[in-house]
């Protein structure tokens, strides 16, 4: 061990030692030895927790949208599958019975686009005064 | 270890006031090591967020093979030197095959900078102009409190790489205290001559 190995071992145990070098030493010692300041704001734990319960949030509604993503995809699956399985073949039914009945369609969608503009233009306003 | 072991379990059952106050115990260590590594006061502090969410997402695997505060001290380390390989932040650190002797700070013409007589101001800005690696141990060991095997098992390095670093850090700051003391003394004695005369 040289001198000066042996210097810092016995200023480090708290040995008296004479001469520059150790003063300088001492010096040195005690400045190693002040705890030094976090230079981080005095908020920074906080920032950290809503950083992570942010990531928490993002991240448990990226799984719920990925269950939804994934149920929606799977009906589908089964619905071809069950289909392709099944041999069904598409049939508009009772569609083709009432085709010969437009005009009663047209009447209906044009009598409730009528009571929806009596009752926007007379009831409100009758309501509002 | 009894309060970090209760500290974690808490930490793990989803309380997050615990994790808050791991923080508070861990952020000046972790602000120092990150600190020492990168010198770029803008990242630092985004790095230091990184360190503790990385501790977070990992606190799970970890079994008390050591010291709370040295597991996070190696993620700090690590992360610190990954986020100088992604930024390629400026990482001055050991010139190989040389002695960073001939490196630190000249005392020739920056000296003047210092305030001299404010002892712990000039040590902080020598050290500041140390290596890296130098830093990094002076930190743990003197700061933080760890001993060779910890400081060893937080930066990779083996327990006489610490032991030489400290000793050879410890030296050099040394050298220049004791240069500045010799030119404090011979210009007081200058001056004493000065108003003697």
């Amino acid at each position: 061990m040289s001198f000066e190995e042996e210097l810092q071992q016995r200023i480090e145990q708290g040995k008296e030692e004479a001469g520059l070098d150790a003063k300088a030493y001492y010096t040195v010692f005690s400045t190693l030895r002040k705890r030094q300041p976090s230079s981080l704001p005095a908020t920074f734990a906080d920032n950290v927790v809503r950083v992570l319960e942010q990531r928490k949030a993002s991240a448990s509604r990226a799984s719920e949208y990925w269950l939804i993503f994934g149920g929606g995809f799977s009906l589908v699956v089964a619905f071809v599958v069950a289909v392709a399985m099944s041999g069904f073949e598409p049939n508009a039914g009772f569609l083709t019975g009432i085709a010969d009945y437009s005009g009663l369609f047209v009447f209906g969608i044009g009598f409730v686009l009528f009571l929806s503009y009596m009752e926007r233009h007379l009831l409100r306003k009758n309501r509002a005064v | 270890m009894t309060d970090d072991k209760a500290l974690v379990r808490q930490i793990l059952a989803g309380d997050m006031q615990a994790f808050a106050l791991l923080i508070r115990q861990n952020e000046r260590l972790v602000s120092h090591m990150v600190g020492k590594v990168v010198q770029n006061r803008e990242e630092h502090e985004e790095i230091c967020q990184d360190v503790f969410l990385k501790v977070y997402e990992k606190l799970g695997d970890f079994h008390f093979q050591s010291k709370l505060s040295t597991w996070i001290a190696t993620i700090a380390y690590r992360h610190g030197l990954n986020a100088i390989k992604k930024s390629r932040i400026s990482f001055r650190d050991l010139p190989e095959g040389e002695s960073y002797q001939d490196h630190f700070i000249s005392t020739e013409d920056p000296g003047a900078q210092f305030e001299e007589k404010d002892w712990d101001l000039y040590i902080e800005k020598l050290i500041s102009a140390l290596p890296a690696s130098y830093r990094l141990v002076l930190t743990l060991y003197h700061q933080e409190g760890m001993n060779y095997q910890e400081v060893g098992a937080v930066t990779g390095m083996p327990e006489g790489t610490v032991k030489s670093y400290l000793f050879r850090a410890r030296a050099m700051l040394k050298d220049k205290v004791k240069e500045s003391m010799q030119k404090e003394d011979n210009y007081e004695f200058r001056g004493g001559i000065t108003a003697t005369d």
